[in-house]
């Protein structure tokens, strides 16, 4: 039998039984919105993760006192290395071939004055000039600091959106005065607003040039240098190499010895909290794949009745010359036909889930969920027709034909 | 449901059951197949809240172990997340001291009062001979740290008041320190040195087990005044923290309010401004940890509560078939004078049996899931809360009533005389 008209069988066999096919899809449509949205809100949670709270570039590596910490053995080894610092930073600014951009960073906090009015416990970033080609720095007016003004540690300041608000509530910041410590800084620029990430506000920033902010505070953990290669993702290894054999040879490190620092990349990151995480998620795929299972049981169970109510009519066809083939397919045809409905249906109202949530919290539907959540519930619908289409092609044809 | 048809309810109650098992046992791979839907799901929910308890039993368990009615004084909140020093208001506040201890145990008769200090930056070298520990970290307490923490003594004695009082050269040894240091000797009354300076150890704690990814095992406890004369940096940094446990365990609650009053007047801190000392109990903890994982667990088992849904929907389809084949059968009971609700009655019990069994079976597994998690992995010591398996088969008896509904009212709706006719 040709495969068209099989599918308008099985399509005229979905019609007769309207009630019980829309059902059955139901069950599908459930499961596999459940599949979609859970996969969705799982890879959206883990972009936010990547994009916002991370803030990396993928093709950046960080040398820093102490790299990531996981316990208080490696805080307490990590305590007697020697910081990095500016003069590290200007080496490999001088020796690193395979470095497209060397920059550092350094964090502060300390209190704001402008006028009578004041702001406590702002984070004050020290960034070299070039930072935003490592960096993702948004700003919405003003600019950046140019080399010559890192060179000479001028007091300069970009400020976030919450600095203006307290300090420059009516007026526009750039080109006023705001107090460090004492120091006197004029406002250059205005961060776009970056909103709140994990609860810590990103608003609530300062960034200043790195020299600035080293002869003005001083700091026993040093800064972090960060450095693109030159042949992006490719070089990483290699320019990992190349600044790793710098900093240790200006710390004199026997070569059996760790590295006396910590290197921080995307990946490293990344795979932190994968492990993190990973296992809290495989569970919910999992559950989630489950209502899946209990769709397709449904498949089952409703394909078996209409086999059984159709028993006439398959003896009827085998009379008329069909092998068991052809019904098997028929019946298989019905099965992964209701199941892929129901998976068009359960994408579409999985895709709204995913929308209706990201109002509030990340989560983003790709391509390969939908193709998942199609294959899958495809699947579902063969796996599950399978034994109702062997019983169907095991009837015996006589038999069929007298079954009222 | 009226009164009346709730008697007549009651009435069928027996024979609908007989029936409605009658018709489950005829249709056995139908029956089977839909009950198995409603068992995936109760199994799956089972399963996960006895996953959920045992992993939330065990952090609790952790927590309690340091005393479970244990009132800590700090001169901050711990914080979590994001790093950076504490916020200015914090960095301020004036260290806690011994006095404030002392202070306290005066007041405060039906408490016991301790005061700690640790110290945990850096490698501590601590050696018997040529063996050394794998750095541990260094305490300083004084003779009421063992109440104060809820710390038992494994071998020897804990400091006496007067070792206290004397600042003496003694220490007592955390279980994992006792067995990287003296393996197989006794090491009460022998000398070790720590960072160098000689000690006499009097005591070995008890074993308290690996916790959050650390070790509190790892570490020597000194007498306050040697901790303060060796690490008076530390000391001077962080002062020390507060452990204060009430004797009787009803008086937890107006210790708590006493400890407070007592430090705001010590510190003096004017009566419209908050606490500049931070106040922990086990409770609040369990109940910050409870904040953090109740998310995540809720989602777990909302989407476990999905395929129990499915399998309602499975039952109603089944349900709806049923009356569709028997529609003969329904015509001849209404001919013979059942009435519309006992027709309701009978398919309503069809379906609740269905998915009461699929309930019952779900528990059964669930728990046998439950006890082989257990058995199997011992990080996740699995818990069924007695609420749980009750749970589990009243809301299948529920998705049972829900989702028979309207198969059955579908039924009674049936013309008798069209249902007679009926090939």
């Amino acid at each position: 039998m040709r495969l068209s008209e099989l599918f308008s069988i099985s399509l005229q066999a979905l019609r007769l039984n309207k009630l019980r096919s829309g059902l059955t899809l139901l069950g599908v449509i459930i499961g596999v919105m459940t599949v979609v949205s859970v996969l969705s809100i799982i890879s959206g949670l883990n972009d936010y993760v990547m994009n916002k709270v991370i803030n990396l570039n993928p093709d950046v590596l960080v040398f820093t006192r102490y790299g990531i910490i996981r316990n208080r053995m490696e805080f307490v080894m990590a305590r007697k290395r020697k910081p990095v610092t500016a003069r590290d930073l200007q080496v490999v600014r001088a020796e690193c071939r395979s470095c497209a951009a060397v920059g550092a960073q350094q964090r502060q906090v300390a209190t704001v004055h402008a006028g009578p009015r004041k702001l406590a416990d702002v984070p004050v970033m020290g960034y070299t000039a070039n930072v935003s080609t490592l960096l993702n720095v948004d700003l919405q007016a003003g600019r950046f600091f140019t080399p010559p003004e890192e060179q000479h540690a001028a007091a300069v300041v970009i400020i976030g959106y919450d600095v203006k608000d307290q300090l420059f509530p009516t007026i526009d910041p750039i080109g006023r005065t705001l107090y460090v410590r004492g120091y006197p800084l004029r406002v250059i620029g205005l961060q776009t607003k970056q909103g709140k990430v994990l609860g810590e506000n990103r608003d609530k920033v300062m960034i200043v040039p790195l020299t600035f902010l080293q002869k003005v505070m001083t700091s026993d953990d040093g800064i972090a240098i960060m450095v693109r290669p030159v042949r992006g993702m490719k070089g990483l290894d290699e320019t990992q190499d190349e600044v790793r054999t710098l900093l240790r040879s200006l710390r004199r490190t026997p070569f059996a010895t760790d590295d006396p620092f910590g290197i921080v990349g995307a990946e490293a990151i990344q795979s932190l909290w994968r492990s993190i995480s990973a296992g809290a998620f495989a569970v919910m795929v999992l559950i989630s794949g489950i209502s899946l299972v209990v769709g397709g049981i449904v498949i089952a169970n409703i394909m078996f009745v209409s086999v059984v109510e159709r028993t006439h009519e398959i003896g009827l066809r085998m009379a008329l010359g069909a092998r068991k083939r052809d019904i098997k397919r028929q019946f298989l045809l019905e099965s992964s036909l209701l199941a892929t409905l129901g998976g068009a249906g359960g994408v579409l109202g999985g895709t709204l889930v995913a929308v209706a949530v990201s109002q509030l919290f990340p989560a983003e539907v790709k391509l390969a969920f939908v193709a998942i959540g199609l294959v899958t519930a495809t699947l579902t619908g063969l796996i599950a027709g399978l034994a109702p289409a062997a019983a169907a092609a095991r009837l015996p044809p006589v038999e069929a034909l007298r079954h009222e | 449901m009226t009164r009346s048809a709730w008697a007549a309810f009651q009435r069928g109650f027996t024979s609908n059951v007989r029936f409605a098992l009658g018709a489950v046992l005829e249709q056995k791979l139908r029956s089977s197949l839909t009950i198995l839907g409603i068992v995936v799901g109760v199994t799956t929910v089972m399963a996960m809240v006895a996953i959920v308890t045992g992993f939330n039993n065990n952090i609790i368990g952790n927590l309690q172990a340091f005393g479970a009615n244990r009132i800590e004084i700090q001169k901050y909140d711990e914080r979590f997340g994001p790093g950076g020093p504490p916020p200015e208001e914090m960095r301020r506040r004036k260290n806690l001291t011994v006095d404030d201890a002392e202070a306290l145990r005066q007041a405060m008769p039906e408490a016991t009062v301790s005061s700690l200090c640790g110290y945990f930056d850096a490698v501590i070298h601590i050696k018997n001979g040529n063996r050394e520990a794998n750095s541990p970290y260094v305490l300083g307490a004084d003779e009421f740290y063992p109440t104060g923490t809820a710390y038992n003594i494994g071998r020897g004695r804990f400091f006496t008041a007067a070792e206290v009082e004397h600042s003496a050269l003694v220490v007592v040894l955390g279980s994992e320190v006792q067995q990287a240091i003296f393996p197989k000797e006794d090491p009460i009354g022998k000398d070790i040195t720590v960072e160098g300076l000689r000690y006499r150890v009097v005591g070995v704690l008890e074993r308290k087990g690996e916790q959050f990814g650390y070790s509190p095992d790892n570490k020597v406890v000194l007498p306050m005044g040697s901790f303060a004369r060796q690490f008076d940096f530390q000391m001077r940094r962080d002062g020390v923290s507060l452990n204060i446990v009430p004797k009787r365990t009803e008086d937890l609650d107006r210790v708590i309010e006493k400890t407070i009053a007592i430090m705001r007047a010590r510190r003096r801190v004017p009566f419209n401004k908050p606490n500049d000392f931070a106040v922990a109990t086990p409770d609040q903890l369990i109940s910050q940890f409870r904040a953090i994982t109740g998310g995540v667990t809720g989602a777990m088992v909302f989407i476990a509560l999905i395929s129990l849904l499915i399998g309602g929907v499975g039952v109603m389809n089944i349900m709806l078939v049923s009356v569709t084949q028997r529609t003969r059968e329904i015509g001849i009971r209404r001919a013979v004078g059942a009435l519309k609700r006992d027709v309701i009655g009978q398919f309503l019990t069809e379906a609740v049996t269905l998915s009461t069994i699929g309930g019952a079976l779900g528990v059964l597994l669930g728990l046998l899931i439950s006890a082989t998690v257990k058995a199997t992995v011992p990080a996740l010591p699995t818990a069924i809360p007695f609420w749980s398996p009750l749970v589990g088969l009243l809301v299948s008896m529920g998705v049972g009533i829900f989702f028979g509904a309207y198969p059955a009212v579908k039924a009674s709706r049936l013309d008798p005389i069209e249902a007679l006719r009926w090939e």
